[in-house]
């Protein structure tokens, strides 16, 4: 089932892409989403601002190349997995925070079950996106 | 079972973290230059809506009404309905509901012990925080009616996330804006 594995590859390379953007515009509103979260230490908030949309970018530019696509699935499953664990921490403390996502946008999601849940369906997804890329480059 | 795969798995990732680094250095690099540096202080208060289910418990009694947010819309903008919000002044500035009033949770005893803010005991008050536990909006909620006497304070089900869900009115500021106006909160 290439066309399913092509496919799922360019759908999480989008989003990661679409996940990317607002952030690189914008860094100082996300180490102020990322200071938010009450979870790393205040002189990596500006560091890690600067470093998630690019590991983000590369992740994704890597996932749609030919060569370094499983290296591009696993940098974005591991990514992916540290945004769960972040999110987990959220939930379990109870806090109400926004994402940031997606950047500061008027849509931007409340971190709670949903958005989790959500973030394991992009799991799988990527999971799926890294599979066929021993068998075929493209 | 071979473990070349797995250090070959290494290898690239490690490669795509060394580019990304590498971008994000050159990132940080042009803002500095171009007079846009990324700067980040930590807040002195809590952060948005940041209250965990045990502190909300040492709130003072907050049993307010809930109100759904297709209600709330319809209600905003009448008379005598006033939303208040709990949420930190950043997130206020980037984001809010058209004519809400910002009252930090963290902020409101000392604010509300010193001020009626306008707001009277005749008011229909509708407190509202990111969303989705409501916790401090509750607190806010109890806090409000121990100190102006409100009695007809609600809490908005579901917070902004809610009410941005269902398509209700809002004001946001422009990016820069906003994002000055989150340094600004976290200084004060």
């Amino acid at each position: 089932m290439r066309w399913v594995e092509r496919l799922a590859r360019w759908a999480v390379a989008l989003v990661f892409v679409a996940a990317a953007l607002p952030k690189i515009a914008d860094p100082t509103a996300f180490a102020a989403d990322l200071g938010d979260y009450r979870l790393f230490p205040a002189w990596s908030i500006v560091g890690l601002a600067a470093l998630v949309p690019m590991l983000e970018l590369v992740g994704a530019a890597a996932l749609v190349s030919g060569r370094r696509r499983r290296g591009g699935a696993w940098l974005l499953g591991l990514l992916t997995v540290g945004f769960l664990l972040v999110i987990g921490s959220v939930i379990y403390r109870g806090v109400d925070l926004r994402c940031g996502c997606f950047g500061r946008d008027a849509a931007a999601e409340a971190v709670g079950w949903p958005l989790l849940w959500r973030d394991v369906g992009l799991l799988t997804l990527i999971v799926i996106a890294g599979g066929g890329a021993r068998r075929r480059p493209w | 079972m071979s473990v070349a795969p797995i250090w070959a798995r290494i290898r690239e990732v490690s490669a795509l973290v060394a580019l990304a680094g590498v971008l994000a250095a050159g990132h940080l690099g042009v803002r500095a230059l171009s007079g846009e540096p990324v700067v980040w202080e930590p807040a002195t208060e809590p952060s948005a809506c940041e209250l965990t289910h045990e502190e909300a418990d040492d709130e003072p009694a907050a049993t307010s009404e809930a109100i759904g947010v297709t209600e709330a819309i319809a209600l905003h903008g009448r008379p005598g309905v006033v939303f208040v919000d709990a949420r930190s002044n950043s997130l206020f500035a980037a984001l809010h509901i058209p004519g809400a009033l910002c009252l930090p949770l963290e902020e409101a005893p000392a604010l509300l012990a010193h001020a009626s803010l306008g707001l009277s005991p005749e008011d229909v008050v509708i407190a509202y925080c990111e969303g989705p536990t409501g916790d401090r909006s509750e607190a806010l909620a109890g806090l409000l009616r121990e100190h102006l006497g409100c009695n007809r304070v609600q809490v908005l089900e579901g917070g902004l996330a809610s009410w941005l869900a269902q398509g209700g009115p809002i004001r946001e500021a422009a990016a820069k804006e906003a994002a000055e106006a989150a340094l600004e909160g976290g200084r004060g």
